[in-house]
């Protein structure tokens, strides 16, 4: 189920009043069959879509706008899969038709028929793209535009998130299985729009690109026993048994990742140790927004599980996992989730929640971090937390909570079930 | 010269073969240090301080039986032949390192079956492992699991299935599903489902019916499932048999990501021994998980619930009698020989069990990787499981004709020992009778 991202004013112009519109399960399909879970809301919340599967040969588009019960329906195809929330009010998703398959963007499908295509992504500022695979031949395409090379696989997909940029992982050396002599000598790199680049590695994993598109980073397996980090096409003057995906500074000039170094895993930065703690894990990296910050989820001892904040570990422990830590817009707060003794947690601040909950979302913060608001479930239904209370009607499905920009308000977009209907809501809550 | 000796420097096998062109004594020797200091110690020093030699493992061991009780096949024996001469500190030559790669590999299946059997508790297994790792750290693995590593090293799944390949078979079983039940849908990437169900990377690629199946068994179960559609999807782990334990952590993050990432309440596993191993207990463990993050289940377990729990309908029990081969992974791994033959009682009439049986069963031989390690040691693996023949021939006598046995690696190695043997059943996973005598 895709989320409502971006925080642009331009997606926010519709009056913050509560709606609604029905949505029907079609009448050969059983209530309980019917798959409410991908309904998924237009990112300023006044549409909503559903791929609904008419028959085994028919699926359409089902789109309603709130305050009317009446949909759009697209023209029909095989299958629709991948749908995402595109600009203010429209989809991308994916489309498969006697034809093939291709992406359909603005309610137009892209001039393409792929043997097969997959792993549609799409950026806050509305750039798409999808994995596509020809006669064995694989292309990554942006926007419907193919990539000028094509390859022997690709994985990984990654869009910058404020260019029409990519990366992805290729396969630029055909491997055949069994063939152990040219594994060795490596068939993968990284690859761009533009093509990949020289160097060939064993394994190339965790593609990372920078804001602007300019600078990309993988990890690899540059040896059978050696990886390490490669940035721009250049690998780090060391190498380490292991080390997990990069990050890129948001301002692209720093690179980081964690390493597993004779002490234990730490974090390194351009190629040499950054943090001085030493963890039996380290992984998930994440920058804060204003690239003044860094955290990780680390182990200090085994099986025991907390944050790093610019590497100092916090106080919370848990025994079961945690998250990638999210930032504030702002920087000054941070968090995630997790579980400890079998129960869902969050953690935010070095402060562990934990309550009456099965599951819990990512925290998502208001622009200054003044508030929090966390999706939890409970049982089938979800309900929202917000700065730690519960504040919402229990739904059958919701999407992300997302702040409106001018932070006035917290959107919650859900699903609830009336008879035979499902009903899709749109409803703010006011913040002081 | 034993002849045990003689075959194995008789083993052609182009990856040990590789790996011995480069052999370099101080490299090798740069290596056992590390394994033996920062990885295997103290436990190594342990097991090898506590052994008294008494030699009681060499009856729990199906080669040792096989093999006419032959010493050098003796779990004992095997450590002795290829764990101490590469710590003894005496001259390591290419020789030693071979016979310690081919013992290693192809003659222990790591089944822990000795290790029940040790008055002491010594993993012997454990200690065959070590020279695995040494091994895999030195180059000199057999070459067909080799290559199963490095499938899993570049694509996250043990078969080089791409990622559109994954998500195409799921669509075609979803296509095949709707032909018998137009209503049935095959989840993918359905985020808060209850269930996340992972297979081994055989399921697609050559028994794509396993999940139709397990999709039918859904459906009628009423289970609020789903299917990853990334990496990660892919339980098995031959990294783990090969010692190439970061390769390992690798996969094991990803199946538990995904997991994570989908907010699932646990995941079902499908019938596989191995992977159950790597995901519940080694493989988790290496990256940090004491247990892991995500309640995983067995496949065992989970038809037990929907069998007990009355999820399912049996219209019909299976009539054909049938014998239970115990998978050591799940049973002497993890004690679910008992839910097992709970899940049998349910859908056949007639169970017909081998002797010995439940955490005494003897392995099939395929375990550990040694049926990965293909076709230069299929004889030496099926003639070392003479026993596992002799039981399945008293069962067939009693009037077994399907041995059920709910792992992949065991069909395999069932499949070789049947054929070999001459022996006349048929071999089936749970769900295959499951399928067959529930209600649609």
């Amino acid at each position: 189920m895709s989320t409502i991202r971006g925080t642009s004013q331009d997606i926010w112009d519709s009056p913050t009043d509560s709606s609604r519109c029905l949505i029907p399960c079609p009448t050969n399909t059983p209530s309980h069959h019917f798959p409410f879970w991908k309904i998924t809301p237009s990112r300023d919340g006044t549409r909503c879509a559903i791929p609904m599967q008419i028959t085994p040969e028919e699926c359409r588009l089902y789109t309603w706008t709130v305050g009317n019960d009446t949909p759009e329906i697209s023209e029909p195809c095989l299958a629709i899969t991948d749908l995402h929330p595109l600009s203010k009010e429209e989809f991308s998703f994916l489309q498969h038709t006697d034809e093939g398959w291709t992406a359909v963007t603005h309610q137009e499908p892209w001039d393409m028929e792929a043997e097969f295509a997959w792993n549609l992504i799409v950026s806050d500022q509305g750039v798409t793209a999808c994995q596509t695979q020809d006669d064995r031949r694989y292309t990554p395409i942006v926007d419907a535009t193919p990539w000028s090379t094509s390859y022997e696989s690709s994985f990984g997909l990654t869009l910058s998130t404020a260019s029409h940029r990519s990366a992805a992982v290729v396969q630029t050396v055909p491997l055949t299985e069994g063939d152990l002599t040219t594994f060795l000598s490596g068939c993968f790199t990284l690859g761009t729009e533009e093509g990949p680049w020289p160097g060939h590695y064993i394994g190339a994993f965790n593609p990372a690109i920078s804001a602007d598109g300019t600078r990309t980073a993988v990890d690899a397996r540059i040896t059978q026993y050696d990886y390490t980090i490669i940035v721009d096409g250049q690998p780090w003057s060391s190498a380490w048994p292991s080390v997990w995906g990069p990050i890129i500074h948001p301002d692209g000039k720093l690179v980081c990742a964690p390493v597993k170094e004779p002490k234990g895993w730490t974090l390194a930065c351009d190629g040499k140790p950054f943090w001085p703690g030493h963890y039996v894990q380290l992984w998930e990296p994440a920058f804060s927004p204003n690239g003044q910050r860094i955290a990780a989820v680390i182990a200090p001892h085994f099986g025991i599980w907390t944050l790093a904040l610019d590497g100092v570990p916090w106080k919370s422990r848990v025994d079961g996992y945690l998250t990638k830590p999210v930032f504030s817009p702002c920087g000054s707060r941070v968090g995630c989730t997790g579980s400890h003794k079998g129960r869902a947690v969050i953690l935010i601040d070095d402060c562990l929640m934990s309550g009456n909950f099965d599951k819990a979302w990512d925290p998502i913060f208001s622009q200054y971090g003044k508030h929090v608001a966390v999706k939890i479930k409970k049982g089938p239904w979800f309900g929202l937390l917000l700065n730690g209370a519960e504040v919402h009607r229990p739904f059958l499905w919701m999407a992300d909570p997302f702040f409106t920009p001018d932070g006035n308000h917290l959107m919650i977009c859900g699903v609830e079930k009336e008879g035979s209907h499902y009903i899709y809501t749109r409803e703010f809550i006011a913040l002081n | 010269m034993t002849e045990s000796n003689q075959r194995i420097i008789d083993a052609d096998d182009k990856g040990l073969d590789a790996g011995l062109a480069l052999f370099d004594e101080a490299k090798v020797r740069r290596i056992i240090k590390k394994v033996v200091d920062e990885e295997a110690s103290p436990r190594l020093k342990a097991y090898l301080s506590t052994c008294v030699h008494c030699g009681l493992c060499s009856d729990s061991c199906h080669y040792y039986l096989s093999r006419d009780k032959d010493p050098a096949y003796s779990p004992a024996g095997k450590v002795k032949e290829c764990l101490l001469p590469l710590i003894s500190g005496k001259k390591i030559t290419p020789a030693i390192l071979k016979k310690a790669a081919v013992v290693a590999y192809t003659r222990c299946n790591l089944c822990k079956r000795c290790s029940l059997y040790c008055t002491l508790g010594v993993d012997i297994a454990y200690l065959i492992s070590v020279v695995r790792r040494i091994c895999h750290l030195c180059g000199v693995v057999p070459h067909y699991i080799q290559d199963t590593a490095n499938s899993h090293s570049a694509t996250f799944n043990q078969m080089w299935i791409k990622d559109d390949e994954w998500l195409d078979c799921l669509y075609w079983q979803e296509e095949e599903a709707r032909e018998e039940m137009p209503e049935i849908s095959i989840p993918v990437e359905h985020e808060g489902a209850d269930v996340m169900y992972s297979v081994i990377g055989p399921e697609p690629k050559f028994r794509a019916q396993l999940i139709y199946q397990a999709a039918v068994i859904m459906e009628k179960a009423g289970i609020n499932w789903t299917f990853p559609g990334t990496r990660g999807w892919d339980n098995s782990d031959m990294c783990m048999y090969t010692g190439d334990y970061e390769t390992m952590g690798r996969l094991k993050k990803a199946h538990f990501d995904t997991a994570i990432r989908l907010k699932v309440n646990r995941i079902v596993m499908g019938e596989c021994g191995h992977a159950f191993r790597s995901v519940f207990d080694t493989g988790n463990r290496y990256i940090g998980w004491k247990t892991p993050p995500i309640p995983i289940v067995h496949a065992v377990e989970f038809y037990h619930e929907l069998l007990t729990e009355n999820k399912i309908t049996i219209k019909k029990k299976l009539a054909t009698p049938v014998t239970f081969h115990d998978p050591c992974n799940i049973v002497r791994g993890s004690g679910l020989h008992e839910m097992a033959r709970t899940v049998v009682g349910h859908i056949c009439e007639t169970l017909i069990e081998m002797e010995p049986n439940r955490e005494h069963n003897f392995c099939c031989g395929a375990g550990g990787g040694v049926i990965n390690c293909g076709p230069p040691f299929k004889n030496e693996r099926v003639l070392g499981n003479r026993v596992k023949a002799e039981q399945l021939m008293a069962a067939k006598a009693k009037g077994a004709d399907i041995v059920i046995t709910p792992c992949h690696n065991c069909h395999g190695g069932l499949e070789d020992i049947i054929q070999h043997y001459g022996i006349d059943m048929e071999i089936k996973f749970l769900s295959d009778i499951i399928y067959e005598t529930m209600e649609i």
